[in-house]
């Protein structure tokens, strides 16, 4: 995944898990495809805040799977 | 993490129980009922500073849970120093004191918080919706404005107390508006782990308009002490502490939860 995506993601991992995690989800996505990291995000935001709420905040990032 | 979340909710019962039969069924105890509220304004104090330190202060969730708990901390502050009049300076009804102003100081600060939390969240809701709530808020507002305004003059107070009791009114009308407001949040937030916690959230925030709203439309009733408004605006304190406490604590936690679960889990 690009850097920029990467970033995107990253940011919003720490808006809703808190800041501390981000750099373990970072090492964690760096040698994933697109697919498995957005869905992966996706399962984990499901969880926390809904798929209502995920599905708001996905589009918000402009990222495609 | 259920089991976890029914003890708390179970505790944050047993607790309110207890004092409520403390209150309601053995002799008037000014003091216990202050330190009770006092001391379940700590715990909702460090329940704010577990779940701003599990987001940090970079996000903005962090920051709005900051508010909030300078918030509470004004709050628990104020809370003291009723206690203090109470206990060392003998005054059964501190009121209006310096407590009101750290009371008082907490509603902008509670008001910040959530208007971060909600503006970043970009919850979705219509302009029907939004409008629905400012009038059912403006509604609230006027009632209770003119409710207070004749308890105030019916009761004879003086600059100072009429002062305070409007304060409190637009202050209370704000928690009511902010819960009204955070229901989308929750709406939203619906299947999601943290649907309950901020569901606690807004009944937390109701109690305290609750017990807020007993005090200054009895005020002589609450003065005397040994009657249902004064147990039920007191419990009502106590219940909104420990409320404010269980739903951090849980925002806290779930959140810690899910995110080692998920790494522990690869």
């Amino acid at each position: 995944m690009k850097e920029e995506k990467l970033n995107k993601i990253c940011g919003l991992i720490g808006e809703n898990l808190g800041q501390s995690i981000v750099n373990d989800y970072r090492n964690f996505y760096q040698d994933k495809t697109d697919d498995f990291i957005l869905t992966s995000v996706e399962n984990l935001l499901k969880e926390l805040i809904g798929p209502k709420a995920t599905r708001e905040q996905l589009s918000r990032l402009n990222i495609e799977k | 993490m259920k089991i976890k979340f029914l003890f708390f909710v179970l505790f944050i019962l047993i607790a309110a129980g207890v004092f409520y039969y403390l209150e309601a069924f053995q002799e008037l105890n000014r003091e216990f009922s202050a330190s009770a509220i006092s001391l379940a304004a700590l715990i909702s104090v460090g329940a704010g500073i577990y779940a701003t330190r599990v987001y940090g202060l970079k996000s903005y969730n962090g920051k709005a849970f900051l508010l909030i708990t300078i918030g509470l901390f004004f709050w628990f502050i104020g809370e003291l120093a009723w206690l203090y009049y109470q206990l060392v300076l003998n005054i059964d009804y501190p009121f209006p004191s310096i407590a009101d102003l750290f009371y008082i100081l907490a509603y902008p600060l509670f008001l910040a918080g959530i208007i971060i939390k909600m503006k970043k969240s970009e919850i979705n809701s219509t302009q029907k919706n939004k409008n629905l709530v400012l009038s059912l808020a403006m509604i609230v507002f006027v009632a209770s404005f003119y409710l207070i305004a004749k308890a105030t003059f019916e009761a004879g107070l003086d600059f100072w107390e009429t002062f305070f009791n409007f304060a409190y009114n637009i202050g209370d009308s704000i928690l009511l508006t902010l819960s009204f407001f955070i229901a989308f949040l929750v709406m939203q937030y619906k299947e999601g782990k943290l649907f309950r916690p901020w569901l606690i959230f807004i009944v937390a925030l109701l109690a305290m308009f609750l017990g807020d709203a007993l005090f200054f439309l009895y005020p002589f009733e609450y003065e005397q002490g040994d009657n249902w408004y004064y147990v039920l605006s007191e419990m009502s304190f106590v219940l909104s502490y420990l409320l404010f406490s269980a739903s951090l604590f849980c925002i806290g936690s779930l959140t810690k939860d899910v995110r080692e679960s998920f790494l522990k889990s690869t």
